[in-house]
């Protein structure tokens, strides 16, 4: 083997063409695939740790409104706890009012029940003590009664002509209205018209009648004025004092 | 030894210049690695194909030796270094094609590749100091010592030839008598160890083209990315 200068400038040259060639087809092409490679893996890791810093960003964001929103409820629940408790308070003082208030009216309406019950009662009793006595007068009195009672009439006759007068008696005839329990002998009836006369001094007219239910006695009525000597009068005064006592 | 067929052959001259057998393998390989690059180029893509990923791959493992090595900007070195790698990779596979010789188990071919290697080395330490900066470390210690610095580029330059020559014509000629004396599965292990002898003496002679370019480089020296 000996050096041929031919075989070595080919060789020299063929490396030279070998390396312009490669240069334009595989080393520039390769280089920029690499590089843009590079900068795609770089825009990657760039947008990944953009895309992780919005994250985080919106991670404490979040945490931020979530905090905000904790405070919010806080204060929400004190200010609802404070108006509920408020609430309450108000509710008690307006039920404890209407309890009053009801209780207060009960109590006035149980005073006036009690009241109407107690008058009911009292009249009741005093109706019973009246009927009561009404009844037994009824049962126990009889024409002698009535006589003791006309005889004790007649004894006050001057005294009811002289309290006529004091009324200033005007008219003449006197008309005077007598009520008897039991039927009056017409003589008798007579006998106090004249003295009525007497002691009044003016002509007087008698208009007799018999009523049952003065039980006995006579009730005079004269110049709108009425003389009740009968036993239901007494009954009817008793009636009128046991009100005013009971 | 021309009758084994391990040396090249004159195919035609143009003048006084011969162009053999090992010049037009050359040719094909470089055709081959052409078409190779015309295809990966076409079949470039932000999503890379298998192919693609393993000559990235290749791509960023060079650019990163190179980075560790040297102060400069890699993609300035990885031309003529990958250029260098794939043509004396290919050149020294290439003889196990039937009918093809393996162009670097020719001393012409690797000397001319050693001389490429030689010249990188002083282009890329001149274009980084400059001619009296790159050409001031030959004093180094002392202008006494400048003969033996000579010596040194010329021996390391003509071993840089002779061990890639060496290494691949031995290869081819084993591969040659063994296929002559036993046959022809025998040598079929010879040229497995070929293969992987032929992409080892590629890659020493690239790595020892970027140490010599380093040599002539101070590491000091702004530029490098």
């Amino acid at each position: 083997m000996k050096f041929d200068i031919g075989t070595f400038v080919f060789q020299v040259i063929n490396f030279i063409v070998l390396l312009f060639i490669l240069k334009r087809l595989l080393y520039r092409p390769v280089r920029e695939m690499l590089q843009k490679r590079r900068d795609l893996v770089e825009e990657t890791i760039r947008s990944a740790e953009d895309a992780r810093r919005e994250a985080l960003q919106l991670k404490e964001q979040h945490r931020q409104e979530i905090e905000q929103l904790h405070g919010l409820q806080e204060q929400m629940l004190q200010k609802m706890k404070e108006d509920a408790f408020a609430e309450r308070k108000r509710l008690l003082a307006g039920a404890e009012q209407e309890a009053a208030l009801l209780i207060e009216k009960e109590k006035a309406l149980f005073d006036s029940e009690k009241g109407r019950s107690e008058l009911e009662l009292k009249e009741s009793a005093v109706e019973a003590a009246a009927l009561f006595s009404a009844r037994m007068l009824g049962e126990i009195a009889d024409e002698e009664v009535h006589r003791a009672i006309w005889r004790k009439f007649l004894a006050q006759l001057e005294q009811i002509a002289d309290h006529l007068v004091e009324k200033n008696l005007r008219k003449e005839p006197v008309e005077v209205e007598l009520l008897t329990a039991f039927v009056m002998p017409g003589e008798t009836l007579e006998e106090l018209r004249t003295a009525m006369e007497a002691h009044l001094s003016r002509r007087v007219t008698l208009h007799a009648s018999t009523n049952r239910e003065l039980i006995a006695g006579v009730v005079l009525k004269a110049c709108d004025l009425v003389y009740d000597f009968s036993l239901a009068g007494q009954v009817a005064d008793l009636k009128r004092r046991l009100h005013e006592v009971v | 030894m021309r009758d084994i067929g391990a040396f090249p052959e004159t195919v035609f001259s143009l003048g006084p210049l011969h162009v053999t057998t090992t010049v037009v393998t050359s040719w094909f390989v470089m055709g081959l690695i052409i078409v190779l690059s015309y295809l990966l180029k076409r079949s470039l893509a932000v999503r890379p194909s298998i192919v693609q990923e393993i000559v990235e791959a290749m791509f960023e493992a060079i650019e990163t030796t190179i980075r560790d090595v040297l102060p400069l900007d890699p993609w300035k070195v990885v031309p003529v270094l990958g250029t260098l790698w794939i043509f004396i990779g290919f050149s020294n596979l290439v003889g196990l094609l039937p009918g093809m010789k393996t162009p670097t188990a020719d001393i012409n071919t690797t000397f001319a590749f050693a001389v490429i290697s030689f010249s990188l080395t002083h282009v890329f330490g001149i274009a980084t100091q400059g001619l009296k900066g790159y050409l001031a470390h030959y004093r180094e210690p002392t202008w006494l010592l400048f003969p033996f610095h000579l010596l040194a580029e010329i021996t390391r330059t003509v071993a840089l030839a002779v061990r890639l020559f060496g290494n691949m014509l031995s290869g081819e000629m084993i591969a040659l008598i063994l296929l002559g004396v036993v046959g022809f599965l025998v040598p079929i292990p010879f040229a497995l160890l070929h293969i992987i002898i032929g992409l080892i003496q590629a890659y020493i002679f690239g790595v020892l083209t970027l140490v010599f370019i380093a040599g002539g480089i101070p590491q000091t020296t702004e530029g490098g990315q």
